[in-house]
């Protein structure tokens, strides 16, 4: 019994370390930045430099869209967002109104050296601060 | 009695904890001065650059396969575009602090090739002629940047 009070306490004490760390460290000019999300979608069927060129500028025209690339093939397009204003079935509509497209199914281990137990404590700290809500 | 104690030993543990945090948290400088930072246009140009960067390496069928699995997940997405902003902008002479690894211990073991390393810096420079950056501008970071190459080219 002592001893589950004792973990108790310190999971809480924990916790509120935690949070004051999340709510009290000074945010970086970066950490002020909004949040992207990245969508990638594979292309299929043809199509021209006209369409091509209408399309970069109707999605880069988008509220929340920062940034968006057909490779020089023609057979992956990337979208980079803000999930808080634009969503992933909104820009899915749009694209697919102009090419057909199918979002790419991306591997979920591996990649560049960002680890994800250090991405997973950045989210949870994020999520924990108040001032990014 | 030992309830007391109790009490006292966990209230002293959580004012301990706060003065630790609070004396650990950093204490960035927002000052800026007429530096490559400011000549790109600050926090948000890079911001948008790199994020043209990201959506640029994310479609290209060379090297896209080194970053799926980062770029499919949030958090390491929002991670690996700090890390990109934080050392562009720190490169530049700007505000920021990069917080990452560094490039050889990021590197080591992924045998990245010098085709691969090209891919990338072809994707930057993609994404700096796509915001029209000034070609000394363009060449500024382009020269901060290039010798990372030897940490990560054939780790």
């Amino acid at each position: 019994m002592k001893a589950m009070r004792f973990i108790s306490a310190m999971l809480v004490v924990a916790f509120i370390a935690l949070f004051a760390y999340a709510n009290l460290r000074q945010l970086t000019i970066t950490e002020k930045l909004k949040p992207v999300n990245l969508v990638s979608y594979s292309l299929t069927g043809n199509f021209d430099q006209h369409i091509r060129d209408n399309l970069e500028r109707k999605i880069n025209s988008v509220t929340g869209v920062t940034a968006f690339t057909i490779n020089p093939e023609g057979t992956t397009a990337s979208v980079i967002y803000h999930p808080g204003e634009v969503t992933e079935d909104a820009l899915s509509v749009l694209l697919s109104e102009y090419i057909s497209i199918q979002k790419k199914e991306l591997a979920s281990t591996g990649g560049c050296p960002v680890h994800q137990v250090s991405a997973s404590f950045h989210q949870l700290i994020t999520q924990l601060d108040l001032r990014t809500r | 009695m030992k309830t007391k104690t109790f009490r006292f030993f966990s209230a002293t543990l959580i004012m301990l904890s706060i003065v630790f945090i609070i004396s650990c948290s950093d204490n960035n400088d927002d000052t800026t001065s007429a530096t490559l930072y400011t000549r790109l246009g600050g926090i948000d140009a890079i911001a948008a650059v790199t994020d043209q960067f990201l959506a640029n390496v994310a479609a290209d069928s060379k090297i896209n396969a080194r970053f799926e699995a980062t770029v499919a997940n949030s958090s390491r997405l929002q991670l690996l575009r700090n890390n990109l902003i934080d050392q562009i902008c720190a490169g530049a002479g700007g505000p920021c602090q990069y917080k990452g690894k560094t490039m050889l211990a990021a590197h080591t073991g992924m045998n990245i090739t010098q085709d691969e390393f090209n891919a990338l810096v072809g994707d930057l420079v993609a994404a700096l002629d796509k915001f029209n950056v000034p070609e000394k501008e363009k060449n500024d970071l382009l020269a901060i940047l290039g010798p990372m190459q030897s940490d990560i080219v054939g780790k």
